[in-house]
C-alpha cells in the first residue's frame, strides 16, 4: 500500500514536472507547430553563448518577430477575415502582416523590409511587453511605447519613430474648463500603469524634456485601456469624469467617431514613442538595437515616416521624433 | 419509469380497474406537457426582456451577423481546444491529487495537500503570470549553472521551460482547476459506501485495484455533473489567456469591439458563444451521466 | 478432528480509541466445522469475524488461518503479503451484501478471480457461472444488482465469495437485513454448503437456524468469549446466568 501512495505522489511530481519542462507534450500537435520558436529549437547551438549576437541570429531566421497589441487602433488592429500570405515564414502561432494593420504595424513591416527579413507578429498583452523578460519569444516591440526611466531599466530603446502629445479631453457640454490648469483637484482618468497615469500623480519623467505638471491633486480614475476612459467621459461632463487624460490622436480618433468630446487646449506634454528590445536577451541585443536605431533614423530622412504619420493621423508627428538625440538614453 | 406500467403483467388475471391506472396516467402525461408549455413561456418571456434590452442600447445587429463568423470560427476555436485539453489534464492531476489526500503517505499527503492549498488559493491570472514570465527565468538560471558546470544539456533542458503562451494557459488552468477538482474528487471517492471497498479487499484485491475497479467507477458517476460544472467555469476562464496574445473568444471580442468602437455588440456576441457551448457542454455532461447512470435504472 | 486447526486465534485484543472491544479471545476452527457466534449487538461479535481476516487490524494477538500465522502487535503493522495470503483463505459475507453496482451478477462473480488471481475470463466466467448455479440464480447472470431482491443480492454475494474457492467463509449476519420472508433462501444456500463440509464462521441472531447447523456455539459478551458448546445443550441449558440471561427471551417467544 505504502508503495502506492509514493508512487501516486511521484506521479504528481513528475506531471508537474512535465507539464512544466516538456510542455510541448501536454499540448496537442495542431497547436504545437514544431517550428513556432526557431530561437529556442536550433538544438546545434547552446542558448548560453554571450558572445552570440541577436542582429546575426535574427537576419539569419529571416523573419522578424514583432510584438503589437492590437488594442489600439489606429497603431495597431486586426484585420478581419485576413488570408494569411501561402508563402509566410512566420509560424502559425504568429500573425502575419496581412491580419494586422495600423501605424505601428507599416512601421514594423518598412523595418522588416529594410533589414531584408518578413515580419511576424505575436499580440501578447501590454503589461507583459513592458514587463522585460521575453524569454526570446520575440524580437522587438513596435508598440508605441513611451520612453521612460522605469521601462529604460528593462528594455532598450530605438531611434524613436513618433511622437504623441498627451491632452485633456472633456465633454462638450462642459463649459467651466477653459484650460488645462482648471482641472486641479477634479476627477480625471487614464490608463492605469500608463504615462498619463504617471503624469497625473506628478511621478512621470520622460528622458530629454522638461515636463511642467499644470494639474495638482488630481482624483484618478484607473482605466484597463484609454477607450474605457473616454466611453465613460462620453456618458455626461461629471457623470463619471471630469476629464480623461489620453493620447491626442486617441481622443481625436474618438471624437471623430461620434464621442461628444473636446479637447482642452494644447497638449501638457510629448511622449517620444520608440521600438523597445528585451534586456534580458539570451543573445547580445547591442548590435540590433542600433541597427534598428540607423534603420528608423534613414526611415525619417527619406520621409517615409512623415508620410505613415500623415496617412494614419492628418499630421506631423514624426519630425520631433526624428530629432531627438537617442545618446541622451545613456543606454 | 412510469410508462412501463401501461401493459398489465403477464400472468396475472386482468385488473378490473385498468382503466383507472390508464386515465391517471394520461393525466399525470397531461401535466408533465402543460408544465413544460409553461417553462417554454417563461423562457420567451425572459428572451423578450434580453432583445428589448438590446434595442434600448441600440444594438447593431448587421454589425454583430456581419462579423460573428470570423470572431467565432478564430475565438472558439481557441477557447474550446484550451479548455478540453485543460480539463483533461485537470482531471489527471486531480485524481492523483485525491489518491494523495486519501492515502496515510506522509509524501503524498504533503504533496497534495500543498498542492491543493498553493494552486485553489492563488489567482488563476497570477498563475498564468508567473508561470509565462517566471518559468523562463527558471531555465535561464539553469542554463547558465549547466554552462558554468561544463553540462550544456542544462541549456536544453531551460529552453524547456519557455512555454508558449498556449502552454503556459493550459499548464495554469490545469494547475488550477486540478487543484478545485482534487476536492470534488476526494469528496466523491469518498461518497462511496465503505463496504464497497470491504468487500473488495475480501476477495483480496489490492487498494490500487479496488481504487481502479471499484471505487472509482462509482465515483466517477457521481464525480462528472461536477466535472461538467467545472469544464463550463474553465471555458469562460480560458479568457485569461488572452494576456498572453491568444486569440480566443474575449480576445477577438475585445479587439474588434476596439477596432470599429462596438463594445456591447462584441461582447455580447462572445456572452452567447460562451452561452452555447457551455449549454451543449452540459448537454454532453447529461448524454455521458445518463450512459453512466445505466448499471443504477431498474 | 485434525491435528492442526483450520483457524486458531489466540489472545486477541481489539481497541476503538479507548474502547476495549475485544479482551483477548481465543478459540479456534477446525476443518469441515460450523462455529456460530451468538451474541448482543456491541457485545463484540463482528469484530472478532472481521478481525479474521483482518477488516479490522488486530490490535494484539495471533491469527492464524491455514498455514499463515499472522502476529500483531501494538504499533506493528502486519505485513500486505500475509494479510493477503489470509483474505484469499477466507470468503466474507457482509449484512449489507456489498454487491459492486456497477457490475452485472457474473461481473462481480468473477471480478476477484480475474483481478486477483489473474484467471483468463472464459476460464472465470465458466467457474463463476458454476456457483450461480449453486446458489440458483444463473439466470441471472447478466442483470445489474439493482435488479435483484435482498434475498437474490446475498446469493449472489455468497457465490462471489465461493468462486474464489476459500478455505473458510466467514458470515457477518447475512440476514439481518433482509425482508423476513426472503431470509429462508439464504439460510437454504449457506445450510448446504454446511452439509457438505464447508468450514464456517457465522455470526448470527438466527437462533433456530444456529442450532441447526452450528456444530459449536459461542456466546460473546463485553468482547469475552462467555460460553461455548454444543447447540443443542447451549440452547437447552446454558451453564453461565449471563448466557441464560440472553437466551431466555428468545426462548420465550421462539421454539428453538
Amino acid at each position: 500500500m505504502k508503495k502506492l501512495h509514493i508512487l501516486a505522489s511521484v506521479l504528481v511530481v513528475l506531471s508537474l514536472l512535465l507539464a512544466a519542462c516538456g510542455g510541448g507534450a501536454e499540448t496537442p500537435e495542431e497547436t504545437q507547430p514544431p517550428v513556432e520558436q526557431p530561437i529556442e529549437t536550433q538544438p546545434t547551438e547552446p542558448a548560453v553563448a554571450p558572445a552570440e549576437d541577436k542582429l546575426a541570429e535574427v537576419m539569419a531566421r529571416g523573419i522578424l518577430i514583432v510584438s503589437s497589441d492590437p488594442a489600439y487602433p489606429p497603431q495597431s488592429e486586426l484585420v478581419p477575415n485576413a488570408v494569411r500570405p501561402a508563402d509566410t515564414k512566420c509560424a502559425t502561432d504568429q500573425k502575419t502582416s496581412a491580419e494586422l494593420q495600423g501605424f505601428d504595424i507599416d512601421v514594423s513591416v518598412e523595418i522588416a523590409k529594410r533589414l531584408g527579413l518578413e515580419a511576424c507578429f505575436v499580440t501578447p498583452d501590454w503589461t507583459l511587453i513592458t514587463a522585460g523578460n521575453w524569454a526570446d519569444r520575440w524580437d522587438l516591440s513596435v508598440g508605441s511605447m513611451t520612453i521612460t526611466p522605469e521601462r529604460m531599466q528593462n528594455l532598450f530603446f530605438s531611434q524613436p519613430y513618433y511622437t504623441t502629445p498627451a491632452a485633456f479631453f472633456v465633454h462638450t457640454d462642459n463649459t467651466s474648463f477653459t484650460q488645462p490648469s482648471d482641472l486641479s483637484g477634479k476627477k480625471i482618468g487614464a490608463c492605469t500603469g500608463c504615462t498619463y497615469d504617471a503624469y497625473l500623480s506628478k511621478t512621470l519623467s520622460i528622458p530629454g524634456e522638461e515636463i511642467n505638471f499644470i494639474v495638482d491633486d488630481a482624483v484618478f480614475s484607473g482605466y484597463e485601456t484609454d477607450s474605457f476612459a473616454l466611453d465613460d467621459l462620453a456618458l455626461g461632463d461629471g457623470t463619471r469624469l471630469d476629464a480623461v487624460l489620453t493620447a491626442q490622436p486617441t481622443g481625436v480618433q474618438a471624437i471623430q467617431s461620434g464621442k461628444p468630446l473636446k479637447q482642452l487646449g494644447d497638449p501638457v506634454y510629448f511622449e517620444y514613442l520608440a521600438a523597445a528590445i528585451d534586456k534580458a536577451h539570451s543573445k547580445d541585443p547591442t548590435s540590433f538595437v542600433q541597427k534598428l536605431t540607423e534603420v528608423i533614423q534613414q526611415m525619417h530622412a527619406d520621409g517615409t515616416l512623415l508620410g505613415l504619420s500623415q496617412k494614419y493621423y492628418g499630421l506631423d508627428l514624426t519630425t520631433a521624433a526624428g530629432e531627438f538625440d537617442v545618446s541622451l538614453l545613456g543606454q | 419509469m412510469a410508462v412501463e406500467a401501461l401493459s398489465p403483467p403477464v400472468g396475472q388475471p386482468p385488473d378490473p380497474d385498468y382503466q383507472m391506472g390508464l386515465d391517471l396516467m394520461a393525466f399525470q402525461q397531461k401535466q408533465r406537457r402543460i408544465l413544460s408549455i409553461k417553462i417554454a413561456v417563461v423562457w420567451l418571456v425572459l428572451l423578450g426582456f434580453v432583445i428589448s434590452f438590446l434595442l434600448f442600447i441600440e444594438f447593431d445587429f448587421a454589425y454583430v451577423v456581419e462579423n460573428a463568423w470570423f470572431i467565432i470560427k478564430e475565438g472558439a476555436k481557441w477557447t474550446i481546444i484550451i479548455s478540453v485539453v485543460s480539463i483533461f489534464f485537470a482531471t489527471i492531476l486531480a485524481l492523483l491529487g485525491a489518491l494523495g489526500r486519501l492515502s496515510k503517505n506522509s509524501i503524498a499527503l504533503g504533496i497534495s495537500g500543498f498542492y491543493v492549498s498553493l494552486f485553489r488559493g492563488t489567482p488563476l491570472l497570477i498563475q498564468i503570470y508567473v508561470i509565462y514570465l517566471g518559468l523562463p527565468q527558471v531555465g535561464k538560471s539553469l542554463a547558465l549553472l549547466g554552462a558554468s558546470l561544463g553540462l550544456p544539456f542544462l541549456s536544453t533542458v531551460g529552453d524547456w521551460f519557455i512555454l508558449t503562451p498556449i502552454q503556459s494557459g493550459v499548464l495554469a488552468l490545469s494547475l488550477n482547476y486540478g487543484a478545485y477538482m482534487t476536492e470534488i474528487f476526494r469528496a466523491g471517492l469518498q461518497s462511496i459506501h465503505h463496504g464497497q471497498n470491504e468487500a473488495a479487499v475480501s476477495l483480496g484485491l489490492s487498494r490500487w485495484q479496488t481504487i481502479r475497479r471499484v471505487i472509482l467507477p462509482q465515483a466517477v458517476r457521481i464525480i462528472i455533473p461536477d466535472i461538467g460544472n467545472q469544464f463550463i467555469a474553465m471555458q469562460k476562464d480560458s479568457s485569461l489567456v488572452s494576456i498572453m496574445g491568444v486569440w480566443e473568444l474575449t480576445y477577438m471580442a475585445n479587439r474588434m469591439a476596439r477596432k470599429d468602437i462596438k463594445f456591447m455588440e462584441m461582447f455580447l456576441l462572445a456572452a452567447a458563444a460562451y452561452w452555447v457551448l457551455t449549454i451543449i457542454s452540459s448537454w454532453l455532461e447529461g448524454l455521458l451521466e445518463k450512459r453512466l447512470s445505466h448499471a443504477y435504472e431498474r | 478432528m485434525n491435528a492442526k486447526p483450520l483457524i486458531q486465534v489466540e489472545n486477541l485484543h481489539k481497541w476503538f480509541g479507548m474502547l476495549h472491544v475485544l479482551r483477548g479471545v481465543s478459540f479456534t476452527v477446525q476443518t469441515r466445522e460450523v462455529l456460530v457466534l451468538i451474541g448482543r449487538s456491541g457485545s463484540g461479535k463482528s469484530t472478532m469475524l472481521r478481525c479474521v481476516n483482518f477488516l479490522e487490524e488486530p490490535s494484539a494477538g495471533t491469527i492464524q488461518v491455514g498455514d499463515v500465522v499472522v502476529g500483531c502487535n501494538p504499533g506493528v503493522q502486519p505485513d500486505d503479503k500475509d494479510i493477503l495470503a489470509v483474505r484469499l483463505q477466507t470468503g466474507m459475507v457482509f449484512q449489507e451484501f456489498n454487491l459492486f453496482p456497477h457490475m452485472t451478477v457474473i461481473q462481480n462473480v468473477i471480478e476477484g478471480l480475474t483481478t486477483v488471481k489473474k484467471m483468463p475470463k472464459d476460464k472465470a466466467v465458466a467457474f463463476g457461472e458454476k456457483y450461480l448455479a449453486k446458489v440458483g440464480l444463473l439466470e441471472k447472470r447478466d442483470v445489474f444488482p439493482i435488479r435483484l431482491s435482498g434475498g437474490q443480492k446475498q446469493r449472489v454475494a455468497i457465490a462471489r465469495s465461493l468462486a474464489m474457492e476459500p478455505k473458510v467463509m466467514l458470515f457477518d449476519e447475512p440476514t439481518s437485513a433482509l425482508d423476513p420472508e426472503l431470509i429462508g433462501e439464504v439460510l437454504d444456500v449457506i445450510r448446504e454448503l454446511a452439509y457438505e463440509g464447508m468450514s464456517m464462521i457465522i455470526v448470527t441472531h438466527e437462533m433456530g437456524f444456529a442450532q441447526d447447523v452450528g456444530d459449536r456455539v459461542m456466546y460473546l459478551e463485553n468482547g469475552i468469549i462467555v460460553e461455548e458448546g454444543l447447540p443443542p445443550e447451549m440452547f437447552k441449558d446454558p451453564k453461565d446466568p449471563r448466557t441464560k440471561n440472553f437466551l431466555e427471551p428468545i426462548k420465550k417467544y421462539h421454539t428453538l
